[in-house]
């Protein structure tokens, strides 16, 4: 196990630097300077010269880029010019949000695709399970965006249930549990929105699961020595189909932090999606390329949790590999 | 006690869905009679044709301005109504059609020319050019798609063809995979082998017996990516860095409906390329699964390789450990 977990660490580590050497590439193909809109532009040219060269700006490429990087490995990730605050602490300020949200869209997601998919898979081939694969046909093929809109059109619009965007609702001054039952009613569309394909992608793999499973010899075995359905299905056939999907789970993880930004924009929810159109908007390349490569990171260690669970549930991937 | 493990148990015994009878043998239609094939490509068809016939539909093109009539209900003149500007919708949904449809099929055209170049040549040359290729594929599959491709819309500007750059430069890593997994297997074959031995160059063979062996994968992955690229194309248009105003596209109409009261009142103006969107990229999901289901009955194409989100790096893919 421990030089399984080495090996996969080892693999991370070039990727990473990989990722933080395009993200860099990336953010110095950016038209201009990062003083054009600090200093007069009446100011003579040396004194910008003077900037420029103070802020290592006429150092070799490769200088500046094992500076930046040498800095973010310990967490600075530089200054945003919008906000005029640390990248990492405007981040971390909005991480919270994100996180509430992408934990609310994971609960929908394996409260409505668990027990669809384990239904599907016992009843193969039914009418029911025709009609929810169509189902999940459909929810794959709408743009989360619009899913979202829909959403705001029908529950907040027209029946007025629910609020149409923000985390809060502005000047009402909740407190305890008001205020937490208030987060709750603007947390429901976004994150109903968030989990919609991803219902349909898990409630797939489910049904896919429990389906071979059944089919498998030991399944038979436990048949054949007089098990009853009930303990066959929840003692051997869920606990096995269950396995890919500790994979399936983590591997979420980074799709729910990168792929709120459209969520996010949308319902007007402050995270890190929201956060990283508002620096595109602003050109505010800092924390843009904080922000990227923060969901590098994350994506990175997401993978490598799930290499790691998945290999902890079943041993013939590391003798495999 | 003579039973055999392998024989069915008793239906009544155990209840009839959990009866683990022998795999019922798929149903191998042939395509043409495939229910779900040819309603998917009668859409598909219908669709196109409109995109292509959208000069003689609407003559006038897509950005002519009818100022007595702004944001106008639908009417006689202007079946599907009006914009904002008092352009012609059913126009625009069209002509929005030509370009979301040509992002989506460019995109995957570069997404093929990148991911089958990295693919084969990884698969075919393996040892270190294997391991190299893949681990930059690998640092590929890491980028957060929309953070990435919305810095690089800003960067470079808001045009068609940067879309089509974007879209194609992020999503070809799935299909390098899936290349070099087939490749793999391929190139240990015996007519490998024997055109090896009389001295076929290495690109003949990999052009000729081990891609055209390979293409029914690369076929279905190039497919479902189609609507992959459309829902991207859609999402950038929307966010305004995609596709600009004034050529229409699906996602770029769709804008308009981040205004409530269009939203609520004016259903003609975001509607039409919504429903337009979804039906194309659901009759593109269903070709890409009745194709997929003929190469491998088990799993379906959606379920395979071919996530909406191209992110699913897993260096064990699960589905196929279980298999």
């Amino acid at each position: 196990m421990i030089r399984y977990l080495t090996r996969r660490l080892l693999i991370a580590l070039p990727v990473l630097i990989g990722i933080s050497i395009v993200v860099f590439l990336l953010v110095k193909l950016q038209p201009g300077d990062p003083f054009v809109g600090m200093i007069d532009p009446n100011a003579p040219p040396e004194q910008k010269e003077e900037l420029m060269r103070r802020a290592g700006y006429d150092q070799p490429l490769l200088v500046q880029y094992l500076s930046w990087a040498s800095r973010a490995f310990i967490g600075d990730l530089g200054y945003s010019t919008q906000y005029g605050a640390p990248v990492s602490a405007i981040i971390a300020s909005r991480l919270g949000n994100t996180l509430l949200l992408a934990a609310a869209a994971l609960v929908i997601t394996i409260a409505i695709a668990l027990p669809v998919g384990i239904y599907q898979g016992l009843r193969r081939d039914s009418l029911g399970d025709h009609a929810v694969s169509a189902a999940s046909f459909v929810l794959l093929s709408v743009p989360t965006f619009f899913l979202g809109i829909l959403l705001i059109k029908i529950f907040a619009a027209d029946l007025r249930w629910l609020p149409t965007s923000g985390v809060t609702t502005v000047g009402a001054g909740h407190t305890g549990v008001a205020a937490a039952l208030d987060i709750g009613r603007h947390l429901i569309l976004p994150a109903l929105t968030l989990a919609g394909v991803n219902i349909a992608v898990f409630s797939r793999y489910v049904r896919s699961s429990v389906g071979d499973i059944l089919h498998q010899d030991f399944v038979r075995a436990q048949f054949a020595a007089g098990a009853t359905r009930g303990e066959v299905l929840w003692i051997h056939v869920l606990k096995n189909a269950a396995k890919p999907l500790i994979t399936i789970v983590s591997l979420e993880i980074p799709t729910l932090l990168s792929g709120a930004l459209l969520t996010e924009t949308v319902f007007n929810w402050p995270g890190i999606g929201r956060l990283n159109y508002e620096a595109v908007e602003n050109r505010d390349y800092a924390l843009l390329m904080g922000i990227i490569m923060f969901l590098a990171v994350a994506i990175v260690i997401a993978n490598l949790l799930a290499d790691l669970l998945y290999s902890a549930v079943d041993p013939r991937v590391r003798v495999s590999s | 006690m003579s039973t055999s493990i392998t024989d069915a148990p008793d239906e009544a015994a155990v209840g009839a869905p959990l009866a683990p009878t022998a795999r019922a043998p798929h149903r191998r239609r042939p395509l043409r009679r495939d229910p779900l094939f040819l309603l998917s490509v009668t859409v598909l068809g219908l669709i196109l044709l409109t995109a292509i016939a959208a000069p003689l539909i609407a003559p006038d093109g897509p950005n002519v301005i009818d100022i007595d009539n702004l944001e106008a209900p639908p009417s006689a003149e202007h079946l599907l109504g009006t914009d904002a500007l008092g352009r012609d919708i059913l126009a625009r949904v069209l002509y929005g059609g030509r370009v979301s449809v040509l992002v989506g099929i460019c995109a995957v055209l570069l997404q093929i020319v990148i991911g089958v170049s990295i693919g084969s040549l990884a698969g075919y040359a393996g040892g270190l050019v294997d391991t190299v290729l893949m681990r930059f594929t690998e640092i590929v599959m890491c980028f957060p798609f929309y953070a990435i491709a919305i810095t690089l819309a800003a960067i470079f500007g808001a045009s068609t063809w940067n879309v089509v750059l974007i879209i194609g430069v992020l999503n070809w890593t799935g299909l390098a995979r899936l290349v070099r997994a087939e490749l793999l297997s391929l190139r240990e074959r015996e007519f490998v082998l024997a055109a090896r031995s009389i001295g076929v160059n290495p690109f003949v063979i990999t052009l000729r017996h081990l891609l055209r062996n390979a293409y029914g994968p690369i076929l279905v992955n190039a497919t479902i990516a189609v609507g992959g690229g459309i829902l991207a194309e859609a999402a950038l248009s929307f966010l305004g860095l995609g596709v600009a105003q004034p050529n229409p596209s699906w996602g770029n109409m769709l804008s308009s409906a981040q205004s409530l009261r269009v939203l609520s009142n004016q259903w003609w103006m975001w509607a039409p390329p919504g429903i337009a969107i979804v039906l194309m990229v659901l009759s593109i999901n269903v070709l890409g699964e009745s194709l997929a289901s003929r190469l491998n009955p088990q799993h379906g194409a959606l379920l395979r390789d071919l996530r909406r989100h191209p992110r699913l790096p897993g260096l064990h893919r699960p589905e196929r450990s279980t298999r």
